[in-house]
């Protein structure tokens, strides 16, 4: 899936019908995975955060990664994770009443 | 030699009537009115403050709402800052400054007055309102908001905008024209020097805020008119 030594990342957050935010992350040979980022360890990521509605924050606390995804704009972040393991993504910046539900996350692969 | 003797009377305290209240200019009444109508609005704030801790008490509680909750904290943070903050140092600026140089009042009591009044009822649209789209109100959420929270949130922050930018202007003049003799800028009180300071920054910040608050209002956000009026 991330064969390259650059992984092009991209997350989208979107409305589904019933108000409830999520993240997609479309990689760059095009598959798409709802709430749930792999990458390898000790691979350079590249994130484009952007967003479709308001705005949100892409947060790992664990990785110290945060960016916001503003809607009409991408933000670029490069973050590199060296331990495997799971880690937390939530929403950092108030989107909504369902900002509490918005988690994700992030496999680093061994 | 004749000694020329005034009687000082008394003054009836102002909150011993509904009438005084409601037409008192003295900045000490007005003053008085200040801290006692924020110190309300932080006993609000605060009840918002402890609703919230009660949920947060253990993990998946149900005290209150996802949609409450998000109307608590806004509520609580504007409350806070613009309903406890900013008015209770109005409050101390207006009781002490002309006492601390030497003026009988304020510049202009009526309009010290008025910007006081403005105050207690821009309190009443915030609560009234309970807007749920954060205190700092940014921009998409805050237009797609539902209801008309966001709306009466944006004019009671307007009003107690205004409330500022009148209550400034009176300090500024205040400190500038009404000094007794002997009251210099260099050997001041450093109170009145800092709500100087402070009164030029609300002058020129606040009304950037009113624009920036009168703009997403009037021009991105549904009116329940929409669509019966013409536009």
């Amino acid at each position: 899936m991330l064969s390259s030594g650059l992984a092009r990342t991209k997350n989208r957050d979107h409305v589904r019908s019933d108000h409830f935010s999520c993240a997609t992350f479309e990689y760059p040979n095009g598959t798409r995975v709802q709430n749930e980022l792999r990458v390898k360890a000790g691979q350079v990521v590249l994130l484009e955060v952007t967003s479709l509605d308001v705005i949100h924050s892409f947060f790992v606390y664990d990785l110290g990664v945060k960016i916001d995804a503003n809607p009409g704009h991408v933000n670029n972040y490069w973050f590199r994770a060296d331990t495997p393991g799971q880690y937390r993504i939530v929403c950092a910046e108030f989107c909504g009443v369902s900002h509490y539900a918005m988690i994700g996350k992030l496999i680093v692969e061994p | 030699m004749q000694v020329l003797h005034v009687e000082e009377k008394e003054r009836p305290a102002f909150y011993s009537s509904l009438k005084g209240i409601l037409t008192t200019t003295h900045h000490t009444d007005i003053g008085i009115l200040y801290i006692a109508t924020s110190f309300f609005f932080f006993i609000l704030g605060g009840v918002a403050a402890m609703l919230m801790r009660t949920q947060l008490t253990e993990p998946n509680n149900s005290v209150v709402t996802p949609a409450t909750y998000s109307s608590l904290f806004t509520t609580h943070g504007t409350t806070m800052i613009f309903f406890w903050v900013i008015p209770c140092f109005a409050g101390f600026a207006n009781y002490l400054i002309p006492k601390l140089i030497g003026a009988r009042d304020m510049y202009f009591p009526r309009l010290n007055a008025l910007s006081y009044w403005l105050f207690p009822f821009a309190g009443a649209f915030l609560w009234i309102g309970m807007p749920d789209a954060g205190w700092t109100g940014y921009a998409p959420l805050s237009v797609i908001s539902q209801g008309y929270g966001i709306d009466l949130w944006i004019m009671s922050l307007v009003l107690v905008g205004t409330a500022s930018i009148l209550g400034a202007i009176n300090f500024i003049v205040t400190i500038y024209k009404l000094r007794a003799p002997g009251v210099m800028f260099r050997n001041m009180s450093l109170f009145v020097w800092s709500m100087l300071v402070t009164a030029f920054l609300i002058v020129g910040a606040t009304p950037v805020l009113s624009a920036a608050l009168i703009m997403p209002n009037a021009s991105f956000r549904q009116k329940p008119w929409n669509g019966i009026l013409p536009s």
